[in-house]
Order: C-alpha cells, then sequence, then structure tokens
C-alpha cells in the first residue's frame, strides 16, 4: 500500500487510493454538485485544501484553536438510551440523565429532548407529559436545550393517518388526488407542528427543532415553513433550528409554493432564503452521501452545496454530519476518521457556522 | 455562542466576537479551559465540574442572560414565577 492513501466508500468500507485516485474524485464529486445545483464548483485552491484534510495520515483531524464550531443535535441524547435501531447504546438512563451526561460528561454546545418517535404527530396526546418533562429538565441544563423532532407528514398518511395514501394515488395515475392528499395532510402537520411549538413556549421553552423536514416531499417542507412563520409571528421569542431532509426537496407534489417560490427541486442555497424568511433562526443542511462513491467524491460534493448556501445565508447554517448525510458514511457507527474529516473540511472549506 | 447564533442569528465569528467581548476575553481564549474555568466560576456561568453550592442549571442561565442581554425563555418564566 505504498503511496496510497487510506479513505472510506459511502457505506464505510476502508479503500487504498493514489493521490490522484483521490483528486479524481474530488473534482468529480464538486463538478456533480455543481451542475445539479447550478453554483460554482470547488475552486482548484479548495480542492487541494480538501485533498491534504482527506490524505492527512492521522487517524483523527481537526481545526486550529479559535476555529472551533457549534454543535446543534437531532436527538443526539436519545442515542444513550435507545436501541440499535435509533443508534442507541441502550443504557439504562432516562431522558432527564441522558441530557445531562450529554451536556455535562461530553460537553456538548446545545442538548436538546424529543419523543421518541421523534416525529411531532405522536407528541400531541401526550404534549403534557413532554412539557412537564422538559421544564423539569430545563431547571438542571446550562447550554440552550431544544425540544425537537421531525415533521414527518409521512404519518398523516392512511394507514396511519386520515388522509390518502399518495403512494397508492399516484401509481394509479390519480395525479390530482395525490397532491390533494399532500395539501390536506401539510394543513394537519402544520397545525401539529404549531400547537406542539406553542404549548412548549408556555413552559419556557429554549428552542424548537424541526428537523428533517422535507422527508415526505415539497408539501412537508412547505408546512415546516409555514408552522415556522406562524411561530415566529404568534410569539415573542422562539428560536428554531428548521433542518432539510435532502439535498433538495422532493418534488413529490410538485407545485406547492412558498412566498411565490415552487418547492420542488430547491437545492440548500435557495433552501435556507426561504428558510430564512419564514423566521428560522439557524439553517440545516442536509446532503445525502452515495454510498457507491467515495467519502473524497461525497465530501467534495456536500463542500460544493455547503459553501454557496453559507455565502447566501443571512443566518447561521449548520449542516449534518450523523449517518449517511454530508459525506459521513451510512453505517450506524459513523468512523472517527471520516467524521473528523468532514467536520474539518466543513469549518475550514464551508465556512460554516455549525454542525 | 450558541446562544447568540439562536438568539440574534449570529454567525459564529459574529457570535464568538461578541461572547468574548462580553466576557473581557479575547476570541482564541473562549475554548482555553485554563481560562474558562477560573473565568465561568466567577462569573456564575456553570462550570463542568460539579461543585456544591456552585451555580448551574437555571441559576448559571440567570446569569448568563444578564451577561448576554438575551432573552432566554426558561429564565424569563422563572423569573416571572419570583414576583
Amino acid at each position: 500500500m505504498k503511496d496510497k492513501i487510506l479513505t472510506r466508500m459511502g457505506d464505510g468500507e476502508r479503500v487504498w487510493l493514489s493521490a490522484a485516485e483521490i483528486k479524481e474524485d474530488i473534482a468529480a464529486g464538486a463538478e456533480d454538485a455543481a451542475r445539479r445545483a447550478k453554483v460554482p464548483p470547488l475552486s482548484a485552491e479548495e480542492q487541494e485544501q480538501l485533498f491534504d484534510i482527506i490524505a492527512d495520515p492521522s487517524r483523527a483531524v481537526s481545526v486550529s484553536p479559535g476555529e472551533e464550531l457549534i454543535v446543534t443535535d437531532d436527538g443526539g441524547t436519545m442515542s444513550f438510551y435507545t436501541c440499535q435501531d435509533g443508534g442507541g447504546v441502550g443504557v439504562p438512563l432516562s431522558r432527564m440523565q441522558a441530557i445531562l451526561v450529554y451536556e455535562r460528561a461530553c460537553g456538548a454546545d446545545t442538548t436538546s429532548m424529543g419523543h421518541s418517535d421523534y416525529s411531532f404527530k405522536p407528541v400531541k396526546p401526550i404534549i403534557n407529559f413532554e412539557m412537564n418533562e422538559y421544564y423539569t429538565t430545563s431547571m438542571m441544563t446550562t447550554v440552550p436545550f431544544f425540544y425537537g423532532a421531525q415533521p414527518n407528514m409521512g404519518l398523516y398518511y392512511q394507514p396511519d393517518g386520515p388522509c390518502p395514501n399518495p403512494a397508492d394515488l399516484m401509481p394509479a395515475g390519480k395525479i390530482k388526488e395525490a397532491r390533494e392528499a399532500q395539501e390536506r395532510a401539510a394543513e394537519y402537520l402544520k397545525k401539529d407542528l404549531v400547537f406542539v411549538g406553542k404549548k412548549m413556549a408556555s413552559v419556557g421553552c429554549e428552542g424548537l427543532n424541526f428537523d428533517t423536514s422535507g422527508s415526505a416531499g415539497d408539501a412537508d417542507f412547505l408546512a415546516a415553513l409555514e408552522a415556522v412563520r406562524e411561530l415566529k409571528q404568534g410569539l415573542d421569542h422562539m428560536p428554531i433550528i428548521m433542518g432539510s431532509a435532502n439535498e433538495f426537496v422532493l418534488g413529490m407534489h410538485g407545485a406547492v409554493t412558498f412566498d411565490g417560490q415552487r418547492l420542488a427541486g430547491m437545492y440548500p442555497h435557495r433552501q435556507v432564503k426561504v428558510v430564512e424568511a419564514a423566521g428560522a433562526d439557524v439553517f440545516g443542511v442536509a446532503v445525502g452521501t452515495n454510498t457507491n462513491e467515495t467519502v473524497p467524491w461525497n465530501l467534495a460534493r456536500t463542500l460544493t452545496y455547503v459553501k454557496e448556501t453559507v455565502k447566501t445565508a443571512n443566518i447561521p447554517v449548520h449542516v449534518n454530519v450523523g449517518m449517511g448525510v454530508g459525506g459521513v458514511p451510512m453505517m450506524e457507527s459513523p468512523p472517527l476518521d471520516t467524521v473528523s474529516r468532514v467536520s474539518k473540511a466543513l469549518a475550514k472549506i464551508g465556512k460554516i457556522d455549525g454542525l | 455562542m450558541a446562544w447568540m447564533q439562536i438568539s440574534r442569528r449570529m454567525k459564529l465569528d459574529e457570535a464568538k466576537k461578541y461572547v468574548a467581548k462580553k466576557l473581557g476575553v479575547d476570541v482564541l481564549d473562549l475554548t482555553n479551559e485554563e481560562v474558562m474555568r477560573r473565568l465561568r466560576e466567577d462569573l456564575g456561568i456553570g462550570i463542568i465540574t460539579s461543585a456544591a453550592g456552585s451555580p448551574k442549571g437555571i441559576r448559571a442561565k440567570i446569569k448568563i442572560a444578564e451577561l448576554l442581554e438575551i432573552p432566554i425563555n426558561s429564565v424569563t418564566l422563572f423569573n416571572s414565577q419570583l414576583k
């Protein structure tokens, strides 16, 4: 393996590549994102900088003092007490204990709590339980403490919810009916997001996280945007993080708009502008990792989207670097070598505000 | 810095400068444990280790809100209950 550099594929498999192969992948990944989002690719200098980060022989890499980032999470504390399905390690801790361990033992910048299903819909019938636990825990925490979940509009479709399922309607050619079902589901979702947000605000909630917005498509993204706007207009002070589900908004509906802008097909540098206009305080970029490509390819692709997003944004941008996003391999135990390289590259080249 | 990002939509560099100014330290010292341990204790904004009787949780957040001149909802609610 002399003269080869150890890196990984998007599924986590270790591979030895030559410097030329890595540089080729960096250029190709950047070009792929630039072509799709119609944004500039990484410059030659940035590509060289990324190569240096990837080729660093150390197992873990980091930034220089003064370049540290803020970290927010999407139910990260659940990883202490949940099982493999949630990336959890199964330690028998209560939610409050997990939050305090994360804050104090892990030195977290922020922390959060959410329903174990990590969706807003199931919170509604147990809202008083959630308010009580949030309130009690907020007396103990020192760092910003969020209540978060995914909008997850899929839960409003049959058989789990009241609306006809577009996944059944569309293959039958019932496009109009599928769109109507999504519009109805979006109304239900928005109502629930606002309901939960206002209830949590009444117990002194320090911030909300609408995580993975748009997972069920553009109508899901729209419901989150409208809920952010309504909460921001109706409450004196409620910090909100809105994170996306993918590098482009899936056009499951195809025609819904926010402030006159069609959401379907919107890439991060445009997503951030509608998120900003809705009133959110932080935008979370999500870029899917392609498991058939290398980490250099995926990371260059992520950086190309992110760089333009940060340049365009007037609010802080935090990039998702969990399992299978942001260039991190799609696996349940993201490797330190890759996570640290992704984080460093996003800080140094992406100029992000947080992870 | 996270409080400034979420309360005033500050980008990272601006948030670091704002907090450093409020604390009276250089930006580089914000992550210098040797400086921040003592400073956090002096200001009553919470320290990493648990020292009996030292401010943490809501007490530390009251001080953070005052120091950074930002609203923190849990603090606002708590203070309203003291009246």
